[in-house]
């Protein structure tokens, strides 16, 4: 941002000013991947892979930095999924493209990553990344240098994609149908263009070794978090989609008698249908929340930090936009976005899976206090937000309050019934570890009378030892009880090993 | 389901919840009979009589010959006479117990209310280890709790086998008290009205589902135990013992997800899917589209996560088990269960939805206002004003501290442990509650009977 842009928003919007003004200074970079010691990982010193992270800088100006923040060979892997992912996307996207000749590209786009030397240079000229296909032979160069468990992925992945890309462009363009007509249409074309990567990514992760080996295999969640982002953008970017002829929404929601029974998109733009329209908005809306508890499941079963981010903003970021974009009239006129300075407050807070989770109750919460209850969806949208509430307070309980000072154990809120259920226990607790010591000197007593007979004088010594073991215990009870509540707090607050089909 | 055919006498079976298990018990083809102060229906063998009269009581069970009762009989909980709440509630059900015991009934199930251990501090996905308060939050709700406690207390007593149920915020059909209550705020014009902030949750239950829990309850209160309660061991364990395999096969499955009102989606992945617009089916066609069909009514779980605050959690069994070592946590018999739609949403919304529904019935009635927002303190300033100049004057206030608390607070369900044990999962979704339950109302309404109820 330029002097002028910077002093414009102090002027106009100090606060914002003061959170960007934070993330400029204090958000650092903390891999450099063109350094030398970075090299064996980072690819940067060939020429085509430093090729390919310009090309990555260019094609994902605001999500390139996170990609980079992963460790080890990660960052190069997923460099290259995501190039090549988005080589495969500008050519679906592309219209000027015969189907006749776009059709045996997708379906065989897998092997011509593998081709040495392939190139595409037919793009239309409005394609912004067209220079990505005109150069492909240096992502095809690439993808040959990676680790063959990742080639392997991405291609697998890079196959079903495109398949499945191919058949909703041919239906396009062969029957002349311009909607999806059912949600579960809908759904499978969020899956190919997106559930699709939340797959092939928790592969890489679990390939990688950062994270779990069964993490690749949680299919419904990793697909679901995919469909939440997808979603996201497709509610989002419904007027510059309509605009250019591309229609995503399903018709089995915005054609609902309950919402007016609209007949064509473009009708959702006109001022006099505002209020109709907006009980579609919520119906997409409603529609992509159904998957927040799913992306909030798979985000708490991640280990590893930099794998952590880069999934948690990404999910963040859509929460703020679902909630940018329900009840907002302006969405059918324009492409909104949220502002640069709630982008950055998002990226620095999504480190750790308990204040991405309050981020996502606080944009629930807002969302449902703009609810309306005219609105056909509004006790549906309730209800989905509890759900969120009743996630967060099942993992992370707002009573569990977090000491201010690290070593500190923590506080729980006196008001809350829940201490008092703590406490129950704890008394519990006592009761079990009064009955060990009861048994114990139980046991020595029982020794002692043994000792009695033969020589009764030695009796008094051995009562004694019971005494001082009895005084021995009660004093590592207190003990016990502190470990206790520390160790519950750690337990509450770290992630446990989550129990899984695949255990 | 039992092994031979159980005769069922429903005690308040006119009454709201009662009728329901009534019309439930007999749509399965069951032996059932009421007893009731009042006839309000002739399609099943009726008792009159008091139920703090245990030999009335007796009288019904023998004639009837039954084998399990369902107690739902309670006053309404706004009634302004302590006295009567004890009457029925505390000395009615314990003549109730001493009957079954005399006359040898095998099984009762007891409707409880979710409102007994609530007095005041939000109750936040709350699970049946919290005991009730030793200050109530008020005389009806004292009332069910010790008829709980006496309920929970008979188990066992001469092979009689009890359960309570405890309910949150039935609404439905037949209600003459959330729905009329709804009504006179609207004919009153204060539905703009909110204290709060509205982010506290509540759990509302259809009725339909409270009766169909009673169903599920007195089917299993006799099955075994799946692990021996150690009361029955030879010595009592110091370490949590293993789980049994029955003990394992309940905490473990996958539980549907509770989505009757906002609807099941099923999510695609690459080993299950529909096919869409595909030109050529893969090889394994058949394979993606029937386990994406078979997840529709089997729905995959999610990886869950049971942490330390976890009621079903293996040391909170364990710590259950020695607090309790008549019974199984696990079990049916001698426990209390949470029963709700497991869908909590912010407390006001279900009253909107109700409103608006009325909208349709009174068009033109109410303008549309902007929401007049109370802060929860400045509402409890206000409460503890109108109760006193009530005091003075000697008249009902409207704003009551109770009100303003119950407004305000969580109040909302874990409900596992009525999933696993009893195989409770709601039958029918908030939004459709709401829409019979206004659609009775606009029948009473029509046909004038509406009156009778104020």
């Amino acid at each position: 941002m330029g002097a002028v842009a910077w002093l414009t928003l102090l002027l106009t919007h100090p606060f914002e000013f003061r959170t960007l003004l934070q993330y400029w200074l204090f958000h650092e970079q903390k891999r450099d991947i063109t350094s030398m010691k970075e090299h064996a990982t980072s690819g940067w010193d060939r020429e085509t892979m430093q090729r390919c992270w310009e090309f990555l800088d260019m094609t994902s100006r605001s999500f390139s930095a996170v990609i980079k923040e992963l460790e080890g060979d990660l960052a190069r892997t997923i460099c290259m999924f995501y190039l090549v992912l988005r080589g495969l996307d500008t050519i679906e996207d592309d219209m000027t493209i015969p189907d006749g000749v776009k059709q045996p590209i997708l379906r065989s786009f897998h092997k011509l990553t593998t081709q040495t030397g392939w190139t595409y240079n037919d793009c239309g000229e409005k394609e912004k990344d067209r220079q990505l296909l005109v150069e492909y032979d240096k992502i095809v160069e690439e993808v040959g240098l990676l680790d063959p468990e990742y080639k392997s992925i991405i291609l697998d992945i890079t196959e079903k994609m495109a398949t499945g890309m191919a058949d909703f462009a041919h239906r396009a363009a062969t029957t002349g149908a311009t909607y999806v007509e059912k949600i579960e249409d809908y759904d499978l074309y969020c899956h190919y263009v997106a559930g699709l990567v939340g797959e092939g990514l928790s592969r890489l992760f679990s390939a990688s070794k950062k994270e779990v080996a069964w993490l690749g295999h949680q299919l419904e969640i990793s697909n679901s978090m995919g469909l939440l982002l997808q979603k996201t953008n497709i509610i989002r970017d419904f007027r510059e989609d309509c605009d250019d002829k591309r229609f995503f929404w399903p018709k089995e929601i915005w054609g609902r008698p309950e919402y007016g029974g609209f007949k064509e998109m473009q009708e959702m733009y006109a001022p006099e249908n505002q209020e109709r329209a907006q009980w579609v908005q919520s119906g997409m809306i409603l529609d992509a929340m159904r998957h927040l508890t799913d992306a909030l499941d798979y985000l708490r079963l991640l280990k590893n930090q930099s794998v952590f981010t880069f999934c948690a903003i990404p999910a963040t970021m859509a929460i703020a936009t679902l909630e940018l974009c329900f009840m907002n009239p302006a969405m059918f006129q324009r492409n909104i976005k949220i502002r640069k300075a709630e982008a950055a407050s998002l990226i620095m807070r999504s480190t750790n899976p308990r204040d991405v989770a309050e981020i996502f109750r606080y944009y629930i919460r807002k969302i449902h206090a703009k609810a309306d209850p005219e609105d056909p969806n509004f006790l549906r949208i309730s209800v989905v937000c509890g759900q969120v509430e009743r996630w967060y307070e099942h993992n992370f309980p707002s009573f569990v309050q977090l000491p201010s000072s690290a070593g500190s154990p923590p506080s729980f809120d006196p008001k809350d019934a829940r201490t008092t259920i703590l406490q129950k226990e704890s008394k519990i607790d006592q009761t079990i570890s009064q009955r060990k010591i009861v048994a114990k000197i139980q046991e020595r007593a029982g020794r002692a009378g043994e000792n009695k007979v033969p020589e009764p004088q030695q009796g008094v010594p051995w009562e004694l030892v019971g005494v001082v073991g009895a005084v021995f215990f009660i004093i590592l009870l207190s003990v016990l009880g502190v470990v206790w509540l520390v160790f519950m707090f750690s337990e509450g607050e770290s992630p446990l090993a989550a129990w899984s089909k695949g255990a | 389901m039992a092994t031979t055919r159980d005769i069922y006498l429903v005690i308040g079976g006119s009454g709201f919840v009662g009728r329901h298990i009534v019309e439930q018990l007999l749509a399965r083809g069951d032996n059932v009979s009421v007893f009731d102060i009042v006839q309000r229906y002739h399609d099943v063998p009726f008792y009159s009589g008091d139920i703090s009269d245990q030999e009335q009581v007796s009288t019904a069970l023998r004639r009837s010959g039954t084998t399990c009762i369902i107690h739902t009989a309670s006053p309404p909980a706004a009634l302004k006479d302590p006295a009567l709440y004890w009457k029925v509630n505390v000395d009615g059900t314990k003549a109730i117990i001493a009957a079954a015991v005399q006359n040898r009934v095998r099984k009762l199930v007891f409707t409880s209310s979710a409102g007994v251990v609530f007095n005041g501090a939000p109750l936040v996905n709350m699970d049946e280890r919290l005991e009730p308060p030793e200050q109530p939050m008020d005389a009806y709700n004292e009332s069910k709790q010790k008829a709980e406690e006496a309920v929970i207390a008979a188990n066992g007593i001469d092979g009689l086998l009890t359960v309570a149920l405890r309910p949150a915020g039935i609404f439905g059909p037949g209600d003459r008290q959330v729905m009329s209550g709804l009504y006179k705020v609207y004919e009153e014009g204060k539905t703009h009205f909110q204290v709060g902030d509205n982010n506290n949750l509540f759990d509302w239950t259809y009725v339909g589902n409270v009766a169909h829990a009673h169903l599920l309850a007195a089917d299993k209160l006799d099955s075994p135990p799946p692990a021996p309660p150690f009361s029955t061991l030879e010595e009592f364990p110091l370490e949590a013992p293993p789980l049994t395999e029955a003990e394992q096969n309940i905490l473990i499955h996958s539980l549907p997800p509770l989505d009757l009102t906002i609807g099941r989606h099923i999510v695609p992945t690459s080993e299950a899917r529909p096919l869409g617009p595909c030109i050529t089916p893969p090889p394994n066609a058949e394979k993606l589209v029937g386990s994406f069909e078979n997840k529709r009514t089997n729905p995959e779980g999610r990886p869950f996560v049971r942490t330390r605050f976890d009621p079903l959690s293996e040391p909170n069994l364990f710590r259950e088990k020695l607090s309790n070592p008549e019974s199984s946590p696990l079990q049916v018999a001698g426990q209390v269960f949470y029963i709700t739609n497991g869908e909590p949403c912010y407390f006001w919304d279900l009253p909107r939805l109700v409103w608006k529904n009325l909208d349709s019935m009174f068009p033109g009635h109410r303008q549309k206002r902007r929401y007049l927002v109370l802060p929860a303190s400045v509402g409890l300033a206000f409460a503890v004003g109108a109760e006193c100049w009530g005091w003075l004057i000697g008249k009902e206030p409207a704003l009551t501290k109770f009100k303003v608390t119950y407004s305000c607070a969580d109040r909302w369900h874990n409900i596992e442990k009525a999933r696993r044990v009893l195989g409770y999962e709601p039958q029918v979704g908030l939004a459709d509650g709401v829409q019979r339950m206004v659609d009775w109302w606009r029948k009473e309404y029509a046909s004038g009977t509406h009156k009778t109820a104020h």
